[in-house]
């Protein structure tokens, strides 16, 4: 099923390709935030972030007329920035290749004083690793098969890393939560 | 298990947002500004048509078969040419009522006239062309001795592919020179000097003998 393209963002789109400057910067505009946000939540660094962002907006710049529109605009600026932010962390980045059919993935009950400021301070505590695969699936929703296939693992691994990334995020909360 | 899930969904919600430093955009705008002309040939590049694969596949496609009806082609034309000058002279000779002698005179005439013209398109060529091109060197020293090889058909068919094969290679070392890192177009370049060699080959084995 393709997307169906938004009328005013193919013409913002066509008008970046004709490269006018204004409509880059309306473009960056409309999706600095939100890249901004995940790139600080993936690198848990306000300074990388902001330079991940200026590299990631001049891959999009640079890569715009391979914008096929099978996706949002905004999907396909997404990927950019995740890789991007996984590039800057790729030596940080190290997952054991464990099958998730291999062992037991147990459902992980949440504490119901759970907040958005708790697992914000949970999150920062995890390794690269984790915080990764925990953002890219359950924060921007991506499949086990896209992030297996971003980050290079299987999605068997894939499976098994969100259930050890949900596991220590857990035990960060606790200690984030009551001490 | 649910009722579980949706805490951590409501708090995923709740999580912090964070706004873009404002002197990003300035950066993007500088690297923009310097790379723009290399962005912009890039996607004129994407859309660019290569001709490469076009006249690549004419070359290849030649054959030896084929290279040789090319020539023969010729060499049908030039026979018709100098069939038609001998009869128009033979003609003239028993019209005029002239004396005997005058047949091989004129015979001479006309076979003088079609070796000398081709000739002279070849020497503008060899002339034109690279010096530090070995195979023209030997034509352009050879064929002003040796003229009789050098105007057949068979070696004006050869020369002409030679010189097309050469146009070629300059082509495509100028297309190269724009893009590069084209591995596609090394090959290209790599199978036409061959063929170029091959040819290069024939025509001295034909001055030769």
């Amino acid at each position: 099923m393709s997307y169906k393209q938004d009328p005013a963002e193919l013409e913002l789109v066509n008008n970046c390709l004709q490269y006018d400057r204004q409509s880059q910067k309306k473009l960056y505009d409309k999706y600095k935030d939100a890249m901004y946000t995940i790139l600080c939540r993936m690198l848990n660094n306000e300074e990388d972030a902001a330079d991940a962002l200026q590299e990631a907006f001049i891959q999009v710049f640079k890569g715009l007329s391979g914008y096929k529109g099978i996706s949002s605009l905004g999907a396909w600026i997404k990927t950019i920035v995740i890789r991007t932010a996984l590039a800057r962390r790729k030596n940080q980045l190290q997952f054991d290749e464990i099958d998730e059919r291999s062992q037991k993935i147990e459902p992980i009950h949440w504490d119901s004083n759970l907040t958005g400021d708790y697992l914000d301070k949970a999150i920062r505590g995890l390794s690269n690793g984790y915080r990764s695969i925990f953002l890219m699936i359950e924060v921007e929703g991506y499949t086990h098969k896209e992030t297996a296939e971003m980050l290079g693992i299987s999605e068997g691994t894939s499976k098994s890393q969100l259930f050890h990334a949900k596991k220590a995020l857990q035990k960060q909360l606790k200690e984030v939560m009551y001490g | 298990m649910k009722q579980q899930d949706q805490h951590i969904h409501i708090a995923i919600k709740e999580l912090q947002t964070y706004k873009a430093p404002s002197e990003v955009w300035d950066k993007i705008a500088t690297e923009l500004d310097a790379e723009q002309p290399l962005i912009k040939a890039i996607d004129e590049y994407k859309e660019q048509k290569l001709v490469a694969p076009d006249f690549f596949d004419k070359i290849i496609d030649q054959e030896a078969p084929k290279a040789k009806v090319r020539s023969l082609s010729i060499a049908w034309v030039g026979s018709i040419a100098a069939g038609l000058a001998l009869l128009l002279g033979v003609y003239f000779m028993f019209d005029s009522s002239t004396e005997g002698s005058g047949q091989e005179t004129i015979t001479v005439e006309t076979y003088t006239e079609t070796t000398q013209y081709l000739p002279e398109m070849m020497t503008a060529v060899v002339e034109q062309m690279s010096t530090e091109d070995e195979v023209m060197g030997f034509i352009k020293s050879h064929c002003q001795q040796v003229a009789l090889t050098c105007n057949t058909p068979q070696f004006q068919g050869l020369f002409d592919l030679y010189i097309e094969l050469d146009e070629s290679k300059t082509e495509l070392l100028d297309v190269m020179e724009t893009n590069q890192g084209q591995q596609e177009l090394a090959g290209y370049l790599i199978r036409v000097e061959k063929e170029k060699d091959e040819v290069g080959k024939q025509l001295i084995q034909m001055i030769i003998g």
